[in-house]
């Protein structure tokens, strides 16, 4: 099924469990057939989640993050490759028989039995003794301040205390791995953030390892210490937030996660040129194709000059098309030639700000190390 | 919509409400002599009634037909819930469609046939003694027709749809995830069942067993067809009374006495079921509560 060649699989299983990463996906790919033909969602990933990290899937939906969360459970079966949980071969196993939880979705909290029950479920299936039985759960849901609610059914809870009793439902067993996909998608704006810091302070606490995965880049960047990046089932980028915001590896990645700028040059003898204002260029062994790149630059890392100046480095000139004051920033919408539009942001109380109004001739300028190339 | 709601009403009013209150004002009143006008005599209210249909052979029936109408319905959920089962969690959307017309199906035929190529099938010279001839099992001579055991098919023939469609319907609105997250906190597939699958198809088999039930105790015609004399069921019994006894106040005390029985079987089984739930749950609170307090 899939060509990956499994060089790498002695140095896996002789690493000593304790020290093996918790999660190690190893080419795998999954292919869902349907009545309209075969779709690949997960295409020859290859990823490795250390031991207590916690670990974003992020990417547009349907781009295979949760189907790869869902072969991690054991609740998808594997089309190719293999998965490695805690150094062991675990591609085979069902999903009862590994050590790795789910926060679904939804929740999924069993409606016939109180919070109690649902707690102690993962518990129960363990045959862990009753007196350790209630301690343990009580301790977890005193976790998640929801001890005083173990009388009550799920469906007499809100949403956000229904997603803390799935956490510690999740978390009751001590899983290897807590997978949680999209658990705060349902919840409104405010009770998300305090769920974000929540997540974080007992994945620290319990130094569990978290696979989470979301749509929402703020959301990723906030709570991770590394990303993946997805797109159409195949993995793009991996890496600490600032890594992928300051180094995105493709245009995808620069337009999902914060704000781009793409600014198109021409090659001319090995300089980058803008047309019609050229921009001196670093690494241009970098651009694939000769005569069609795309300079990236982040809207903060621009300078706004008034007027027509000259500058050493790289430079464009356009006219102010609209100005947004967010507080301690305002960016302002500059239009260059040929119709592109580039936002820059500046500190509300730069001076030059002042002489930003719409219609003014500006003049952005930005340190050759700020910037990438990327193919158009 | 109220004005729909309202036509509701009128209707059960109507053809249900109305025909239970005359049933109620006659189980009162006394059986009109030969050169009376009318059914009953309503000038002489009473309970004579309700004491004569207490007496023999009523009790007797009465403890046959609670027997028969027990075990039969019992027999129909055994028989229904993996059926019910196989239907709702097994099946793609459109086989779900043919089976469960596949169920109903014997419906559109008239009940009298289907009786009858029961009795054929089960018959002595029939294709079930046939079979179990051609096997080496030489019966005979031992005939099932007309006995308890023969009422007992007819009513499990006749009333397991009725448990069949609301189990499916409460088995297919169990959410997979639920099971998925039963399998993902360490259940294997059977313990899936007994903690998830089951305890939350309870309200089907409730409503299987209640809709099964309460015919089954006053059925009188597929005793008659399929237990002869020796399938007597109460309600027969009451069905004679208005037919070949004409004595219509009493075969309405009988079915007054009957629909109050099956009210309180009901009744005390919602009751027990709920009771049980209640008092477990408070033992239950008590012990965390003074456990989290220490």
């Amino acid at each position: 099924m899939t060509t990956h060649t499994h060089t790498d699989d002695d140095a896996v299983a002789s690493v000593s469990v304790a020290s093996a990463p918790a999660v190690v996906l190893d080419g795998v790919s999954k292919v869902f057939r349907g009545p309209t033909g075969a779709k690949t969602v997960v295409d020859d990933l290859t990823l490795t989640i250390r031991q207590g990290e916690f670990f974003s899937l992020l990417g547009p939906s349907g781009c295979g993050k949760t189907t790869t969360l869902r072969m991690i459970a054991g609740l998808e079966k594997v089309d190719g490759g293999r998965i490695y949980l805690g150094g062991r071969d675990e591609t085979d196993l069902p999903a009862h028989s590994r050590n790795v939880n789910t926060v679904f979705q939804n929740y999924a909290l069993f409606p016939h039995m109180s919070v109690f029950d649902n707690v102690a479920y993962g518990l129960r299936r363990q045959h862990v003794a009753k007196a350790g039985l209630r301690q343990r759960v009580m301790e977890a849901l005193a976790l998640v301040h929801m001890e005083t609610y173990a009388m009550h059914r799920p469906t007499q809870l809100s949403g956000g205390q229904q997603q803390r009793v799935a956490l510690a439902r999740s978390i009751v067993t001590q899983p290897l791995v807590l997978l949680l996909d999209e658990p705060l998608a349902a919840l409104d704006l405010k009770l998300r953030e305090s769920m974000q810091e929540e997540l974080k302070r007992l994945q620290r606490e319990l130094q569990l390892t978290f696979v989470f995965v979301t749509h929402d880049q703020a959301e990723a960047f906030a709570m991770s210490d590394r990303v993946a990046v997805m797109e159409a089932g195949t993995l793009v980028q991996v890496g600490s937030p600032e890594e992928l915001y300051l180094n995105p590896a493709t245009r995808f990645v620069t337009t999902f996660v914060g704000r781009a700028n793409f600014i198109p040059v021409g090659l001319v003898e090995g300089v980058a040129v803008s047309s019609p204002h050229a921009v001196a260029a670093r690494e241009l062994e970098d651009a694939h194709s000769a005569d069609a790149t795309l300079v990236f630059v982040r809207p903060e890392r621009l300078q706004l000059h008034l007027g027509e100046i000259e500058a050493s480095g790289p430079l464009v000139r356009g006219w102010v098309v609209d100005r947004t004051f967010a507080g301690g920033l305002t960016t302002v919408k500059v239009r260059l030639a040929d119709d592109v539009d580039v936002l820059v942001t500046s500190d509300s109380a730069a001076p030059e700000l002042g002489g930003a109004v719409v219609n003014a001739t500006v003049t952005l300028t930005w340190d050759v190390s700020d910037a990438t190339l990327l193919d158009r | 919509m109220r004005g729909f709601v309202g036509l509701t009403y009128t209707w059960f009013a109507l053809w249900f409400m109305a025909p239970a209150a005359i049933m109620l004002v006659y189980s009162f009143g006394r059986t009109a002599g030969l050169t009376q006008r009318g059914l009953v005599n309503l000038h002489h209210l009473g309970l004579g009634n309700f004491l004569q249909a207490l007496r023999y052979p009523t009790g007797t029936v009465l403890v046959i037909s609670i027997e028969n109408a027990v075990l039969a319905t019992a027999l129909c959920g055994l028989i229904a819930y993996p059926v019910a089962y196989f239907i709702a969690r097994k099946l793609g959307p459109r086989s779900r469609v043919i089976v469960l017309l596949l169920v109903v199906l014997p419906f559109w035929t008239d009940y009298l046939l289907r009786m009858l190529g029961w009795r054929i099938f089960l018959s002595p010279l029939g294709l079930l003694y046939g079979a179990l001839n051609a096997l080496g099992w030489h019966v005979t001579y031992i005939s099932i027709l007309d006995t308890r055991s023969a009422v007992m098919v007819g009513l499990v023939y006749n009333y397991l749809p009725l448990f069949i469609l609301p189990l499916a319907v409460v088995l297919e609105r169990i959410d997979s995830q639920l099971l998925q997250a039963a399998d993902d906190l360490g259940a294997t597939r059977w313990t899936v069942f007994r903690t998830v699958t089951f305890p939350m198809s309870m309200s089907g088999v409730v409503a299987g067993t209640v809709l099964v039930f309460v015919p089954m105790l006053g059925d009188y015609v597929t005793p008659t067809l399929m237990g002869g004399a020796r399938g007597l069921m109460i309600g027969s019994l009451v069905a004679s009374e208005f037919t070949e006894g004409q004595n219509w106040s009493l075969g309405a005390a009988m079915a007054i006495l009957l629909i109050l029985l099956l009210v309180a079987i009901v009744a005390m089984a919602w009751l027990f079921v709920t009771g049980i739930r209640l008092v477990a749950f408070r033992l239950r609170s008590r012990a965390l509560a003074r456990e989290w307090a220490t």
